[in-house]
């Protein structure tokens, strides 16, 4: 976990979590980040919010993994490699939905390493078998500097795809997760619809928009997000010094400590809820009728007004 | 003082009978001169000009030390419904002549017989409130404030918008009426108030972009009196002050949830009005936004509007003014005036000339006001209300705007001082205010005309946030003079109201569960019964055959667990409750 860099960002990014390839490319503080490789996830939130300092939080592949048993590997590709050449051809990665976390796998040379480059600019050193990094993707990678190799040797790609809940899920599954919705009382803030939006509470994530993937939902349903309403889920987030979370202590969030859910869920709920979001939730467009009844049970009366006339 | 108004004293007082069999019927005399029945608390706040103050000196300074538990009651409505995981209790119960009423957050109304030194339940009513229906537009929880009494009928309200009339005796439903519309966000969670023959409602609904209303229906005819909205339609007096030209006024909010006072030497209704909606979005409604963040008197007979006076106007912080108003006669600066005090969640308490809604004067009552820096002492307007301006951004940095999204204000939106009730104690002429003491950061979401308003969803213009933890305290001020002359600070904000005594008491509850009496003039804490359970409700008074009781509905409700509780730590514990307890010496 490397150590948490404090930075100037605006503060209407406060609370925010962003995927490593969603981040929002117009801020500059943000060019810092992408040559950190091994991060995926970046949380915003701040420190002492009058001063408008952000403390950025970056998260780990490896910490989000820790406690999601259910990720699968994919192999993406094979890069052949030439020791006495400059460089390997350039290849091109394209991950699969929902895959987190690329692995490095060196076949036919015991104990070398590489850099990896993208358009000539380094984006991974010393990379050893079994290396991992976070979700780099697109075209012009090349590897270089290959280190302790005396002839060619194969490297594969392979990503650690999150095999959610969600991509297995029958309906009678997710009829679980609704239940966990209402329990939690998600729709406390989130609306039964998920669509969020502004309320008392401030405003609350639209779950129908979002682009957080499973596995980021789930990591916000267990930890809460720091510095706004929505709370933690899972009992022991934040207990004594663990970093189970953002990769931050309770102590290094101070004041920005999520709140405590009325409700905690165990991890089979959380992983039920999850999957109901990404599942019925997750991408459609404005709420139907049907959706309605689905939620509230037939012949709710808050439904009619979105009956097809 | 208030006592001299009415000349005719009814002889009846201390002859009431006070079993519940010999009930007399609550006429419209009874409840005008209701404080000279401190046996009983026949309306909502006690008695028509709200002092929620009580002649009882049986429980007093020097013995309230011995004060202890006589019965509790359990009462049902716990369950959850809409965006709510629970109900609570904001309720006041009401006692007459041996029978107390009291609601559970969902409209059922329990009638219990006190007769005998316990609460026996004779019947519950439960009025079948569409939970999920209503539940899912609640701004601020699953709350009935209690019941009116008009002759031999109970008039209360539900969550859905219904106005319910039901036998004393029998519990039996006679007949109700639809108010309110939930399809539009409308809900209904004040206790009526009953003036002559009518019962006047409020409506709930700002934050949902609801436009307000008083409605006054008629008990006798089962139709409505009179409706007067509380944001002028085109052709009105005050429509000029929605200067915009997407029609904000149609959803300007101007809610109504707080039960009013009545004046009846003017034939007044005096009521305060909410906030303006979108609540965090002033941009969106240029003007001053009347009469929203405002108190109006109307004309009892017809709703007429007979003066307004506005606290904040073109408000950006959703500090409304739906809280009551207490109706005193006293003197300032040496003269006789009738005025009408207010504690208004921006952090002023006011003073109004209540025969023309002249200010009078206007004193902070919290510890750090920062969105103005006082209040001009002709006009009591906040002395950064810029009159060139159709928006308001008082003083920099604490309105939330477009191109400043992010304000920091004190008090905190919630106020200053939120619905819990203030009271009033002639003797001292000391006004009480259960205090939040409060900063919070308000963030601004432009709403698009014609886009954003959706029917029934929350339409805020953004949303509040806590960076700072809150707490609170009660405040005394002399009215004579506006100034604060005690202080009691509390841990945690003020979400129960208070009750004043001629025993030299005041009695408060607090949210992690302390029910406190204190010294009416110093404010010492003289005795404590820890509860453990929030309360969110104001005590009240009464006696049976000559012995006085104290009675408090104890039940984790309001706004307050959902919306603020990331700004109190230890709150988030406290558990849904649904109980009554009743003390005595």
């Amino acid at each position: 976990m490397p150590a948490l860099p404090r930075i100037l960002v605006p503060a209407s990014l406060h609370g925010v979590v962003y995927r490593r390839d969603r981040l929002p490319a117009h801020q500059p503080p943000f060019s810092l980040y992408p040559a950190q490789s091994h991060v995926d996830y970046y949380l915003l939130f701040y420190c002492q919010p009058r001063r408008a300092l952000l403390l950025i939080s970056v998260l780990s592949t490896g910490a989000l993994a820790h406690n999601n048993p259910t990720l699968v590997e994919q192999s993406i590709t094979h890069i052949q490699v030439t020791p006495d050449t400059t460089a390997s051809a350039p290849f091109s990665l394209h991950l699969p939905k929902r895959a987190i976390q690329l692995i490095w796998r060196i076949q036919g040379a015991d104990g070398a390493s590489f850099t990896l480059q993208q358009n000539g600019s380094s984006v991974a050193t010393d990379l050893q078998h079994e290396a991992t990094t976070g979700r780099l993707q697109g075209d012009g990678f090349t590897i270089t500097d290959v280190q302790a190799a005396s002839g060619p040797f194969t490297v594969e790609v392979i990503a650690k795809v999150a095999q959610t809940d969600a991509q297995t899920a029958s309906s009678q599954d997710d009829s679980k997760g609704l239940e966990v919705y209402r329990k939690a009382n998600c729709m406390g803030c989130h609306k039964w619809h998920g669509g969020g939006g502004g309320g008392y509470g401030g405003a609350a994530l639209s779950l129908r928009e979002t682009g957080l993937d499973a596995a980021a939902i789930k990591l916000v349903v267990r930890c809460g997000r720091p510095n706004s309403g929505m709370p933690y889920h899972e009992r022991s987030a934040y207990r004594g010094k663990s970093r189970d979370c953002y990769g931050v202590t309770k102590k290094e969030l101070g004041k920005t400590m999520p709140s405590r859910a009325r409700t905690f869920l165990r991890e089979q709920q959380i992983d039920q809820v999850v999957a109901y979001v990404v599942n019925q939730i997750q991408g459609r467009g404005e709420p139907t009728y049907e959706e309605c009844l689905a939620f509230w049970g037939k012949g709710a009366r808050q439904c009619d007004m979105m009956k097809p006339q | 003082m208030q006592q001299q108004r009415y000349l005719l004293l009814p002889l009846a007082a201390a002859l009431l009978a006070s079993t519940v069999s010999l009930a007399a019927e609550t006429t419209a005399e009874r409840l005008l001169n209701a404080s000279q029945e401190p046996n009983n608390w026949l309306t909502h706040h006690g008695s028509y000009d709200a002092s929620r103050h009580s002649t009882l000196d049986q429980i007093n300074k020097s013995n309230v030390g011995d004060l202890k538990v006589a019965w509790t009651f359990a009462l049902g409505g716990i369950e959850g419904g809409g965006i709510w995981p629970h109900g609570g209790l904001e309720g006041t119960p009401i006692v007459e002549d041996g029978a107390m009423y009291v609601t559970d957050g969902w409209g059922s109304v329990y009638k219990l017989d006190i007769s005998s030194g316990s609460g026996k339940l004779l019947w519950k009513m439960n009025p079948e409130t569409d939970k999920d229906w209503a539940g899912a537009v609640a701004c601020c929880g699953v709350n009935n404030r209690g019941v009116g009494l008009w002759k031999d009928k109970v008039v209360s309200h539900t969550l859905d918008g219904r106005l319910v009339v039901t036998n004393k005796e029998t519990g039996e439903i006679e007949w109700e009426r639809q108010l309110a519309d939930p399809a539009i966000g409308e809900t209904i969670t004040g206790a009526p108030l009953i003036v002559k023959d009518m019962a006047i409602t409020g409506v709930g609904g700002a934050e949902y972009g609801i436009r307000g209303w008083l409605a006054a229906t008629d008990l006798n005819t089962q139709e409505e009196s009179w409706r007067r909205f509380t944001i002028p339609g085109p052709g009105e007096p005050g429509h000029e002050t929605w200067q915009d030209l997407h029609d904000a006024w149609k959803n300007g909010g101007g809610s109504t949830w707080v039960t009013g006072s009545y004046d009846p030497d003017q034939d007044l209704i005096i009521w305060g009005v909410g906030n303006p909606g979108p609540d965090w979005d002033a941009e969106y409604r240029p003007g001053d936004n009347l009469y929203t963040n405002s108190a109006i008197a109307l004309d009892a007979d017809s709703g007429t509007i007979k003066w307004h006076f506005q606290y904040t106007p073109n408000d950006p912080y959703d500090y409304d003014a739906v809280s009551e108003h207490i109706l005193v006669d006293t003197e300032i600066n040496g003269e006789p005036r009738k005025i009408a005090l207010h504690a208004d969640r921006n952090g002023f308490g006011y003073a109004l000339d209540r025969t023309s809604g002249q200010f009078i004067w206007g004193t902070p009552f919290v510890k750090r006001l920062t969105w103005t820096r006082g209040l001009d002492p002709e006009t009591g307007r906040p002395l950064d209300y810029d009159p060139e301006k159709k928006v308001q951004s008082y003083v920099a940095g604490t309105a939330p705007s477009r191109s400043n999204p992010v304000g920091v204000s004190c008090p905190g939106n919630m106020g200053g001082k939120n619905w819990p009730p203030t009271a009033y104690n002639p003797q001292h002429n000391m006004w009480y205010i259960p205090v939040i003491e409060s900063c919070n950061t308000m963030t601004n979401q432009e709403m698009i005309p014609g886009e954003s308003y959706q029917p029934r969803e929350f339409f805020t213009g953004g949303g509040p946030s806590q960076h700072e933890q809150i707490s609170g305290s009660i405040t005394a001020i002399d009215v004579a003079t506006g100034k604060v002359v005690a202080k009691h600070e509390t841990k945690y904000p003020m979400l129960g109201g208070m009750l004043s005594t001629a025993g030299d008491l005041v009695f408060t509850g607090q949210p992690a569960g302390e029910f406190v009496a204190l010294d009416a003039k110093t404010l010492d804490e003289l005795w404590r019964f820890e509860t453990n359970a929030g309360i969110n409700a104001p005590p009240m008074t009464f006696s049976i055959d000559g012995k006085q009781y104290i009675g408090l509905l104890v039940g984790l409700g309001g706004a307050w667990p959902k919306w603020f509780v990331d700004g109190t730590d230890g709150l988030e514990k406290m558990e849904p409750s649904s109980m009554l307890y009743v003390f005595a010496l």
